[in-house]
């Protein structure tokens, strides 16, 4: 038996460190965030919540708190929504160069965050459409739709489609069909691909950096904070950050998980 | 008003190159129970989808009560299908989809929900409305798809082999119920399957097809004994073929030379030219086993080569002693002398066979 536990020694010891490598950053950061000291660095002088408390009193920081809310929230909904209707359309009709449209679809998937944001920014520049939170949403349905589209097209059988049929049989208009049955069947995939969309657009940085000016996200007003040195506070709303990812990825697993298991 | 429920007139329909529907035309009279039998591949399913609206024909034309409907959507037709896969919302109670159709048709909640306990009542599910369909059985399953279907009261209900997931026994028991509901809506059914056996029992008129055609259509009693195609024959039920050629015709009573002997045949209802190839179709409770009469024309004698039981009778099949590449199929008694190595004589009544042209 103990040889058996010495053979397995190096492949935990690489786990550990593994999981050390991926997680200790974090853990750094989050446990400097209760520095009761100007800085967060060793040796962690005691804890205390008072970096927690500036960050809610600093009122450009929660601004940018609920403008990352709103275009989270937002280019989510839209990017679900145009995901949801390209994948219904693909799936149900016949269209030409089908394989290609499916192809133009996901390649935003590929493409670097920085290129996106560069070429929203020159189109914008062009059209004159200034720097905005709004611009930055359009960046975020960008990067998002594809990943929308291609979760909720996978979701969508043969097997639905004659579902449809059904309803369509008995004489619901397309509208009905599409609200009343296609969607609330498909109901999980909307939701994984909404959480999914909230995560990456919440601590998105490039894209909001450089489509944004006056008011900012969440990532952008961290980096100018960041410029201004290291402090307690930029740990202190990093956790706020990662706090909230991690109340996403738990939603989104829950919803997955759950109907995993009932089907 | 017209007394046919469907009127397909000429229709075809290629899919590529595969022809699914070939110049078919057919009436349903109103309040039958009309079935399509086929194997895969012979265009039933295409048919009922052109009925049901689903598919627009390349040519010919589709009149349900007297009405074109060719290019009508299926939401606008009075027919409604229950598909093979039942098709349920998976998200919605029982009660819900059995109204949907009429929820559609914007009738009151109230009002749906009382036609929705009737359609579940009468299919033998009362009290199930606020389940779900995952929590029914199979059967249960296909009784709910049937009650949605009929809620909305259609003039035609179109069944796309609706017992085909159910296991024997169910499938038997289902065939009964379908047929008893036929009769109290009195809406006409069509009803698509490759199950002979159901065929027979259901339908008041049984559609063969084949590659696309209809190779005969009546009363399930008249297909089966006097089939009017050698495909028909052969799907419909066993038999056994024996090809001949017409030697001489004297009005509706003619000769045939086959590997059996010249035979004497009538069949009044038919042509035949003399020196026409034919096929002599014989069902195996028709064979007369070491029996001799007036009526009886004689097949020689055979060798039982195999002899399977089944239940009420024996089913054997022979070996004919002067033509090797005659294996008729016979029904011998339950319990007999015959074995297998035994050698019978083979008859059977005139009236019996069917003469039939052949086809290859």
């Amino acid at each position: 038996m103990m040889r058996k536990a010495w053979r397995h020694l190096p492949s935990v010891l690489y786990a550990l460190a593994i999981y050390g490598f991926i997680f200790l950053p974090v853990v750094v950061l989050v446990l400097f965030s209760f520095q009761d000291g100007r800085f967060p660095i060793p040796p962690l002088k005691g804890l205390s919540l008072r970096w927690y408390e500036a960050v809610w009193n600093d009122r450009r920081l929660m601004e940018a708190l609920v403008n990352s809310i709103v275009v989270a929230v937002g280019s989510s909904l839209m990017a679900v929504l145009l995901g949801f209707l390209s994948a219904y359309g693909l799936a149900r009709f016949k269209l030409p160069a089908k394989g290609l449209q499916r192809a133009l679809l996901t390649a935003p998937l590929t493409v670097s965050y920085l290129i996106i944001g560069m070429g929203l920014l020159i189109t914008f520049n062009a059209v004159g459409i200034p720097k905005s939170l709004a611009a930055a949403g359009i960046g975020h349905v960008v990067i998002n739709m594809p990943l929308c589209f291609a979760i909720i097209y996978s979701q969508m059988g043969d097997h639905q489609a004659n579902i449809e049929r059904a309803a369509r049989d008995l004489g619901a208009k397309e509208w009905q069909v599409i609200t009343l049955v296609t969607a609330p069947m498909l109901w999980p995939a909307l939701f994984a691909s909404f959480f999914l969309s909230m995560t990456f657009s919440w601590d998105e940085f490039i894209i909001s950096f450089l489509l944004t000016r006056f008011d900012v996200t969440l990532p952008v007003e961290i980096w100018s904070l960041l410029r201004s040195g290291l402090n307690p506070k930029t740990n202190a709303v990093g956790s706020v950050v990662f706090g909230i990812s991690v109340v996403l990825v738990i939603v989104l697993e829950l919803v997955v998980f759950r109907k995993g298991r009932r089907s | 008003m017209t007394d046919l429920a469907v009127d397909v007139r000429n229709v075809t329909h290629h899919y590529d190159s595969f022809t699914a529907l070939d110049g078919v035309s057919l009436t349903v009279p109103t309040g039958s129970y009309t079935v399509f039998l086929g194997p895969s591949g012979s265009g039933k399913t295409t048919l009922l989808s052109v009925i049901g609206g689903f598919l627009v024909p390349q040519s010919g034309e589709v009149l349900i009560n007297g009405q074109d409907m060719t290019d009508v959507a299926p939401a606008k037709r009075p027919t409604t299908t229950v598909f093979q896969d039942y098709a349920l919302f998976p998200h919605m109670t029982i009660g819900a989809n059995v109204g949907f159709g009429l929820r559609m048709r914007g009738i009151g909640a109230k009002e749906r929900s009382d036609r929705a306990h009737r359609m579940l009542e009468l299919v033998g599910l009362g009290g199930a409305e606020d389940k779900k369909p995952h929590e029914l059985s199979g059967g249960q399953r296909q009784r709910v798809a049937l009650a949605r279907a009929l809620a909305v009261e259609p003039s035609v209900l179109l069944l796309d082999e609706p017992l085909g997931a159910l296991d024997l026994k169910l499938r038997r028991q289902m065939q009964a119920e379908l047929k008893a509901i036929q009769r109290e809506v009195g809406t006409s059914f069509i009803h698509v399957t490759h199950d002979q056996e159901e065929a027979m029992a259901i339908g008041d008129t049984v559609v063969v097809m084949s590659h696309g055609r209809i190779e005969d259509m009546g009363t399930p009693e008249r297909v089966y004994l006097q089939p009017a195609t050698l495909f028909t024959a052969g799907f419909m039920g066993q038999s056994s073929f024996l090809k001949g050629r017409v030697l001489e015709k004297k009005g509706s009573v003619f000769d045939v030379e086959t590997p059996c002997g010249p035979l004497r045949l009538s069949a009044p209802d038919k042509r035949f030219e003399a020196g026409e190839a034919v096929v002599l179709s014989i069902r195996p409770e028709h064979f007369v086993v070491d029996g001799a009469g007036d009526d009886i024309l004689p097949l020689g004698s055979a060798t039982v080569e195999d002899l399977t039981f089944a239940g009420a009778h024996h089913l054997a099949v022979l070996k004919h002693a002067a033509n090797d590449a005659f294996r008729p199929v016979a029904q011998m008694p339950q319990s007999g002398q015959a074995q297998v190595g035994s050698t019978v004589t083979l008859g059977v009544r005139r009236d019996d066979v069917v003469v039939l042209k052949d086809e290859r």
